[in-house]
Parts: structure tokens; sequence; C-alpha cells
């Protein structure tokens, strides 16, 4: 087997030049980017944090307030749908009196 | 996107940029990637040292940080435990694909002829090992790069058929990598069959997890054997 490689390398007769000015501009455009990367990371860890937290909120308050307005009360399709049969046991588990305060402070 | 669409050796994330590039000044800027790196193994200019190795790396990756504004994560993402087995398979990939490529190759005829004019003398120091891992990353950087240009422009021709854009986006991107060695071997045949698709385990990582930081570890790795096999 032929174990040998060689790397890409440029035209044969090529004109030589010192790239030394290049690779100092090069090098600092990419420090800069890994910079900004570092930022940017760090910045984006704090957001996502609190985006993660206000989405909880609206969430649990959304399903609070879908469980009083769109539960058919009168009518036997509610108890036959399984995802409000879920959130009906998991309002039982709810003491009345929680209840209540979650109903008052809708009503303010 | 269905699962259907990826192949089974494949991580369930997509390739980033291929679905979204449309004509723009950032398609521009991260095209350079690829022209800038076809323009310096081409063009009739010769970098003093060790240069050649770093500016080669810098033409690949600027354009791609411009492009991004910095965004590594594109391409380069934290390697996980379960990523060493990837490695791996890889590295064995590699020796198995090249034996069998140069088997065939021999039956056929076609043998390495190294361009005498271009042969050079390499000193195993600390200087070239940096130098060789950094333009191992300018290589994949370029490679990943052709690879989802070629993978944009397939998914438009094939109708969006993911499966088969990464087909021919794979081979396409071996085909331009070997050509790139063309200086280097006088034998054309040598460089598409041996460099370029004898390359394709040093692609898998990537194409397997979407972090070129496997492809670029394979890579080097695979290089660093072949030296010690040669040197030792």
């Amino acid at each position: 087997m032929n174990l040998n490689f060689i790397l890409p390398l440029q035209t044969p007769g090529t004109t030589m030049v010192d790239g030394s000015v290049i690779i100092v501009i090069g090098a600092i455009i990419v420090a800069y980017y890994v910079y900004k990367h570092l930022k940017n990371r760090n910045d984006n860890h704090v957001g996502a944090m609190v985006e993660n937290q206000n989405s909880n909120v609206l969430e649990n308050k959304f399903e609070q307030r879908n469980t009083d307005f769109v539960r058919p009360k009168t009518t036997n399709i509610y108890h036959k749908s399984v995802n409000h049969q879920k959130q009906e046991v998991h309002e039982e588990e709810i003491p009345v009196e929680e209840k209540q305060v979650v109903i008052n402070q809708r009503n303010n | 996107m269905d699962n259907n669409e990826y192949f089974d050796f494949e991580e369930k994330e997509d390739f980033p940029f291929y679905k979204n590039l449309s004509f723009s000044t950032n398609t521009i800027v991260l095209a350079l990637s690829v022209i800038l790196f076809i323009l310096l193994v081409f063009l009739p200019i010769h970098f003093q040292g060790y240069q050649q190795q770093i500016i080669f790396c810098l033409a690949a990756l600027i354009p791609f940080l411009v492009a991004t504004n910095g965004n590594w994560g594109y391409l380069f993402k934290k390697p996980k435990m379960r990523d060493i087995k990837t490695v791996i398979i890889a590295l064995i990939g590699i020796f198995v694909t090249l034996f069998i490529i140069t088997i065939i190759s021999m039956l056929l005829g076609i043998s390495a002829m190294i361009d005498s004019g271009n042969s050079y003398t390499i000193t195993l120091n600390l200087i070239f090992f940096i130098t060789e891992f950094i333009q191992i990353i300018g290589e994949e950087i370029f490679k990943i790069m052709s690879f989802i240009f070629i993978m944009a422009i397939s998914y438009r021709l094939t109708k969006h058929n993911r499966k088969h854009s990464l087909i021919i986006a794979t081979f396409s991107t071996l085909l331009l990598f070997g050509l790139m060695h063309v200086n280097s071997y006088s034998s054309i045949l040598y460089c598409i069959f041996v460099m370029g698709f004898g390359s394709i385990m040093e692609l898998y990582p990537y194409l397997k997890t979407k972090n070129i930081l496997l492809a670029i570890i394979v890579h080097f790795l695979y290089n660093l054997i072949v030296l010690l096999i040669n040197y030792v």
C-alpha cells in the first residue's frame, strides 16, 4: 500500500512572496472573531435563562386560562377528550382553596 | 424534517446553509472560502517557509467567519464522548479504503508518480506539526464549504431530494479535493481516485456529526500515522 501523501502544493516555478503581513492581519481578524464569539456566547447564556423563565410562566398561565375558557361543561365531548381528561385530573389535584385564589386573580 | 431524508449513519441534525443559500453578499463572501483556496493553490505565488500552510488556513477560515459574523457553531461543535468511536471507525476506514483503492489503481496501472520538481524534505519538529494542523483546518474548511455549496446546487437540481444531493455533493467534493493535488502528482487519475475518493472516510465524521472538528482530528491523525510509518 502506498502510504505517501503530499499536501496540496502550489504551482511549480512560482514567485516567492513574504506573507508575514497577511498572516498578522489574518491572525488579528481571527482573534477578533474568537473574542466576539466568546462574548456572544456569554451574553446568550444569560439571555437564554431569562427567556426560558418567561416562556414557562406564559405557558402555565395559558393552560390555566384554557381550562376555564375552552371547557364545554355541558357536553359529553369534553369527557371523551384525552387531553381534557388529563387537565381535569390535574385540576382535581389542586386544593379547592388554591383554585379559588386563581379564579379570584383572574376576575381581578 | 422527515427522518427518511437522513441516511441511517447520520445524526439527525442537518447541514448548515445549503437550504437557504441565495445570491447575496454573504453567500459571495462564504464562497470566497473555496475560491481563495483554489486561487492560492493554482496561482504562481509561493509563500516562504511555513507561511503557506497558515495562509491557506486563513484564506478558508476568514471568509467563513466574516459571512457568519463569527458564528463558529455552524461548523465547529464541542465533541462528545461517543465521537471517539466515530474517529476510530473513520481512521480504520481510511486505511481500508486506501488499501482497496490502491490495489484497484495498481491493477489499472495508475501510479503516484510524485512530481520531482515538487518534492521536498520534511523536518519533523514542533513547528511542522503545528503548521500541519493549521493547514488541515484550512483544507477541511475548504472541503466542507465546497460540499455545502455543491449540496445547495444539487438540492435544487434534485427537487429537494436530500439523500441524492448528499451523494452528489460528497463525490463532487472528493473529486475537487483530489484535483487540488494535481501540482503534487503528475497523474491526475491518481489524484482523483487516491487523494480524492480515497479520502472519503476523512469526510465521514462530518457527514455523521456535522462537526468539522472531528474531520480535522481524523485528517491530522491519519497524516501523523503516515508520517510516523515513513520516518520511524
